[in-house]
């Protein structure tokens, strides 16, 4: 009698238990791979978002399915969107998320990423992309190379993030800049290749104050920021070598150390970057062989002393010309010299900050020439 | 009857639950970048004060809380004192189990209704209670060392950025600030009382001080470790605007063959907060049938889940279970911290040890 009522009240669990309030259909989730976010050009103040995914129907034309739709907030558009599809948006896959120039030099608001950030689903190291023109059109753009958009700028950013040609930058550590004083936000600017021709270019780098970009790096300069920055990774830089014009040895760099040092004098702050770098050169145009001592450390000379004015320069734009502290400069200050970064509005502060830069770097092999 | 090594478990098991989720948080809000020194002096504390709950219990040392605080304080006193436990451990367990059902909603479950999850939940916790306190060990001894490895999930993300800069300036905020904040921290680490009710079970009893001492910290060590990578990799300015910093600070992980490892950890960490509504429902079970005078707690357990039903039903929204749980703090500060030493100090006044007692009350 026991076992017969025991086996009924399994029979009935089994029955009852598995049925979820929550069961979702893979068939019945449109998976996206990236947003873009960009002003709306007919109404004022709302934001026009476009998405890219699978189409997840096996005779389906295309592969992936770009859509974009407008609304007051990213979370407005996508249910604007929702009301267009016959499955639901899920976030959960989302690997980046672009951000089309205008929006950034306005600013980036509460309404273009807080829905995003507040969705439990959405993966923390999705990645934050400016895009230079309007992120609609490089969602549309078409590429020969992968057929899902977003996954293949994904890629790229990573790749491209491997060689310091951009920062890698996710949501996270944006928002992170934006709740604390002494960093500011950047992230990578792509530029776009003319309309569905030629692939993006993924070489730049957008900067910001605060929540506003205020300009933009070139690839060299990204280099140079990467590097004061302590993030260098197999960094590649042309330096002109020699006495004759048109000379050029191409090295490879890779971080190895990086010390700050703060000096408070009264108003005044002096930091110092330390740089210790390691590197081998790739390409000598210059017809003299290298590979002797004397010569070898000439060059390390030759590298670091050329790797020193460029930071001058960076920073110097980066000081005067942006008032933006992406190397987060700022977090030193505030660690070393406390009363006084409280007492300090570092935007005022940040521009007439004395910087010294020393790179000590140790190229280590040739590859198969002398 | 348990062995120590499973009352090391159950201790761990019911500090280490919820508080792991937030207590980064929590600290940071009030010591800033010294949040780690507030947890790691605040679980010194705690250790220390098993160290007096060691020492209380062992003057009576087949006896419980609920029956010797009888002996020490009177009948009606020690009545009370009994009461403000079960009060105690009821809203935590109930608390406990609104969390973690806060989390299954949040990442798993978005439209299945409260209720659904903890009528479920309470079953299971009778079932649990009515099978006494060897199962209670081995149940924690299991899922303890089934856990523990999770703890490695904290170590990827401070490595790939180590950005220690944020932890400076050291001591910056000053002293009074860093005890200031001890008191969220040792919110956290509430649970170790539990030891309160399960000394006389334990067989070795010669174990108990190293299995205790071991469980505070070992709290320590993973409290303070969580607390100082998360501020350091968010800053604690960011950490004010996280509701589960732990979460989002494990989904920084990036692995090649697991997309979502937060997801994979929730999924076992609501283990282990249910272990930590566990034992608490438990240890509640007993204390009632003392109080009680029940010899068989086994029917207690089905009544106390309406308490426990009503209270964890109670909040409306996250900012009231916020708040709930920080006046269950203050409980827990006096059941926890307060009680002990008191009961401690009239005891030694008054020269109660059992032998004693027992001689004088034929």
């Amino acid at each position: 009698m026991k076992r017969v009522a025991l086996s009924l009240i399994v029979i009935i669990m089994i029955v009852f238990l598995p049925g979820c309030w929550d069961s979702r259909q893979v068939e019945e989730v449109a998976v996206l791979f990236g947003i873009s976010i960009d002003k709306n050009l007919e109404i004022p103040g709302h934001i026009t978002i476009t998405l890219a995914g699978p189409t997840n129907q096996e005779d389906a034309e295309k592969p992936v399915r770009v859509i974009s739709t407008s609304g007051k907030t990213v979370r407005n558009a996508m249910d604007n969107l929702q009301a267009r599809k016959d499955r639901d948006v899920s976030l959960g896959h989302v690997l980046v998320v672009f951000i089309g120039r205008d929006v950034a030099e306005e600013g980036i608001e509460g309404k273009h990423l807080d829905g995003i950030m507040r969705e439990p689903l959405v993966r923390g190291n999705a990645i934050l992309a400016t895009v230079d023109g309007r992120a609609q059109d490089l969602m549309e753009s078409q590429t020969e190379d992968h057929p899902y958009i977003a996954i293949f700028l994904n890629s790229i950013i990573e790749r491209a993030a491997r060689r310091s040609l951009v920062p890698w930058y996710t949501l996270a550590d944006y928002f992170q800049c934006l709740s604390i004083i002494g960093r500011d936000p950047m992230s990578p600017l792509i530029k776009l290749g003319p309309k569905g021709e030629v692939d993006p270019i993924v070489d730049n780098t957008a900067i910001y104050r605060g929540n506003k970009m205020v300009g933009e790096l070139n690839q060299d300069e990204t280099l140079i920021l990467l590097m004061i920055k302590n993030n260098l990774r197999r960094g590649r830089i042309s330096v002109p070598i020699g006495d004759k014009e048109d000379q050029y040895a191409t090295i490879l760099a890779d971080r190895i150390t990086r010390k700050v040092k703060t000096r408070v004098d009264g108003e005044d702050v002096f930091i110092h970057v330390h740089m210790k770098l390691t590197g081998e050169i790739l390409e000598l145009t210059a017809a003299t062989p290298i590979a002797d001592k004397e010569s070898l450390e000439a060059a390390d000379e030759n590298v670091a002393r050329f790797l020193e004015q460029k930071s001058y320069q960076v920073m110097n734009k980066l000081q005067k010309e942006f008032n933006s502290d992406p190397i987060g400069f700022g977090r030193y200050v505030n660690a070393y010299h406390n009363e006084f970064f409280q007492r300090i509005n570092w935007r005022e502060v940040y521009p007439n900050v004395h910087f010294t830069f020393e790179v000590d770097i140790n190229l280590t092999r040739t590859g198969v020439l002398r | 009857m348990i062995t120590s090594g499973q009352l090391f478990a159950i201790l761990s098991s019911a500090m280490i639950g919820t508080g792991i989720l937030n207590i980064s948080r929590t600290v940071a809000e009030v010591s800033r970048q010294d949040a780690w020194i507030s947890t790691f002096l605040a679980g010194l504390a705690v250790t220390a004060n098993t160290l007096i709950i060691y020492i209380l219990a062992s003057r009576f040392p087949s006896k419980t809380l609920a029956e010797y605080s009888q002996i020490i304080m009177g009948k009606w006193v020690g009545r009370l004192i009994v009461l403000i436990y079960i009060v105690y451990r009821i809203a935590t367990a109930a608390l406990v189990l609104r969390i973690m059902v806060e989390l299954i909603n949040t990442w798993f479950l978005p439209a299945t209704p409260t209720r659904a999850l903890i009528i479920p939940a309470l079953l299971l916790l009778v079932y649990l209670a009515r099978n006494g306190v060897s199962v209670q060990g081995r149940v924690n001894f299991f899922l303890f060392w089934l856990l523990l490895p999770l703890m490695l999930f904290t170590f990827p993300p401070v490595i790939q950025r180590p950005f220690f800069i944020n932890l400076l300036p050291v001591g910056g905020t000053g002293f009074i600030t860093i005890i200031k904040g001890m008191m969220p921290a040792i919110y956290s680490y509430l649970g170790f009382e539990t030891l309160l009710m399960l000394f006389p079970y334990v067989q070795d009893k010669k174990n108990i001080l190293k299995a205790s001492i071991s469980a505070g910290l070992l709290t320590t060590v993973v409290y303070t470790m969580v607390v100082t990578v998360q501020v350091a990799i968010y800053s604690y300015e960011r950490l004010a605007a996280l509701l589960y910093p732990l979460m989002r600070y494990i989904s920084f992980i990036q692995m090649p063959f697991m997309e979502r490892v937060e997801i994979f950890f929730i999924f076992f960490w609501v283990f282990a907060i249910f272990q930590t509504s566990g034992i608490q429902f438990f240890v509640t079970t007993l204390e009632t049938g003392i109080l009680l005078k029940k010899k068989d707690t086994k029917n207690i357990s089905i009544f106390l889940t309406i308490p426990l039903y009503i209270i964890a039903m109670h909040p409306k929204n996250i900012g009231e279970i916020i708040e709930l749980i920080g006046y269950i703090g203050y409980l827990g500060l006096v059941a926890a911290l307060g009680l002990p030493v008191v009961l401690l100090v009239v005891a030694i006044i008054r020269g109660l040890k059992e032998e004693e007692y027992e001689k004088s009350s034929p």
